[in-house]
């Protein structure tokens, strides 16, 4: 149980300006166990990639379960509201 | 000309409203109902709201007749409320913030409440009862601050009916509340229930836990009918709200009351309060179910007041917090 997990997500998007959004909106966002999990946002060009470093097996999968859902979430609202 | 769209999402409703200069363009809702017996669950309310606030933000959009340029703010609610179903509104907000280029505004759900039962009401300094599922306060405003001059102890007056429509099996369209202000209609006989003011505060979780425990057996003894109970429970509870409410306007010398939040449209205690407003010479400000109800123009009034003072939200801030009292917002456009 001491052992910590580590994930990382490397996520491609349409472009710089949808990767930006995404980014900017789940950083906003602090992890609620900070003392258990710790997650870290970075951007490059169109590729968003998260990192997880968590002491327990199930934060570490609800975080990156979460996080996929708001990313569904929020290019779901792009695909909807984006102004030409 | 100043329009805010605001997104509310803090319990069981999703409501998306705009609101131009005082006047409520748009302000569709979706309510996630839940089967007879059975509350809301924190995850289960998010994704409802995640399926819905997107075709609502589209159909504010068409009834107001208005682009998204011509909006100069998004608000939204920052809290308190259940932490999931805020989470899921504040995203697409910080979303649509980033698309529109529009600033954000992080709205306290109950002064949503209050700016929009003025609005609606035209009340101008009222002692306001804000009573639904989630909260029960007794509010003053003094020197920028809405004031809490007596609260619940433990659960909302709201949750409490809620809790005991699930005891009888009563239906959650469109309410509980709803429902049980139907079947109290029919009630003749009165249950003695506990009583619990203490001071400016009240308590409901013994009252409760009373008739939760009592009430089955009572009906099954036929000694009471379920409408009975919701009769004999409603008038204890919400004797027990205008006590308190009198009590505050005592205090502060106040002429007005103001009733806000979901509970706010059962008549009876419109009723209730209104006796007693009569009896002091004060007049009772009310509003119906399409502005009591939580609704997203009650947080886009808010921010439409935010806004006027320049009280925009710094990206980093555009988070969610369950716990957030009124009496924490600096009310910087009152005087």
């Amino acid at each position: 149980m001491n052992d910590i997990l580590n994930a990382q997500l490397t996520i491609p998007f349409a472009n710089e300006k949808h990767a930006k959004i995404v980014y900017e909106t789940l950083r906003v966002d602090q992890e609620p166990r900070k003392n258990l999990i710790q997650r870290q946002l970075s951007l490059q060009s169109n590729l968003l990639i998260i990192n997880w470093s968590a002491k327990e097996s199930r934060i570490l999968r609800v975080s990156c379960q979460s996080i996929l859902e708001h990313i569904n979430s929020i290019l779901n609202t792009i695909q909807a509201f984006e102004l030409d | 000309m100043v329009t805010i769209i605001g997104f509310e999402g803090s319990a069981n409703k999703i409501g998306v409203g705009i609101i131009r200069d005082g006047e409520v363009l748009a302000n569709p809702r979706h309510t996630y109902v839940t089967p007879p017996g059975h509350g809301f669950m924190p995850s289960e309310t998010a994704k409802h709201h995640k399926e819905h606030i997107l075709s609502l933000t589209k159909q504010a959009l068409e009834e107001a007749k208005i682009t998204p340029q011509e909006i100069d703010a998004i608000s939204y609610t920052k809290g308190p409320g259940m932490g999931g179903p805020l989470l899921t509104v504040a995203i697409v907000a910080r979303t649509l913030s980033q698309l529109w280029s529009k600033p954000i505004i992080g709205v306290n759900h109950c002064i949503g409440h209050i700016e929009m039962g003025r609005l609606i009401t035209s009340a101008k300094n009222p002692t306001v009862l804000y009573v639904s599922g989630g909260n029960t306060q007794v509010i003053s405003y003094e020197n920028k601050r809405y004031r809490i001059f007596g609260e619940t102890i433990d659960i909302a007056v709201g949750n409490c009916l809620d809790r005991f429509a699930r005891v009888l099996k009563l239906s959650n369209d469109p309410s509980p509340g709803y429902n049980i202000e139907q079947m109290a209609k029919k009630g003749t006989k009165y249950l003695e229930l506990p009583y619990c003011v203490k001071g400016m505060d009240v308590s409901f979780s013994g009252l409760l836990s009373f008739i939760e425990q009592k009430g089955p057996k009572l009906i099954q003894e036929k000694k009471y009918t379920p409408e009975d109970l919701c009769y004999s429970l409603q008038e204890t509870v919400f004797a027990m709200l205008v006590e308190i409410t009198e009590r505050a306007m005592s205090h502060c010398d106040s002429r007005e009351v103001l009733i806000v939040g979901g509970v706010g449209c059962n008549l009876r205690l419109q009723e209730m309060m209104k006796k007693m407003c009569d009896e002091r010479n004060a007049i009772l400000f009310s509003t119906d179910d399409r502005f009591c109800i939580d609704n997203g123009a009650m947080i886009a009034q808010a921010g439409y007041e935010m806004f006027k003072v320049g009280m925009f939200t710094p990206w980093e801030k555009t988070t969610i917090t369950q716990r957030y009292r009124t009496d924490q917002v600096e009310i910087n456009w009152r005087e």
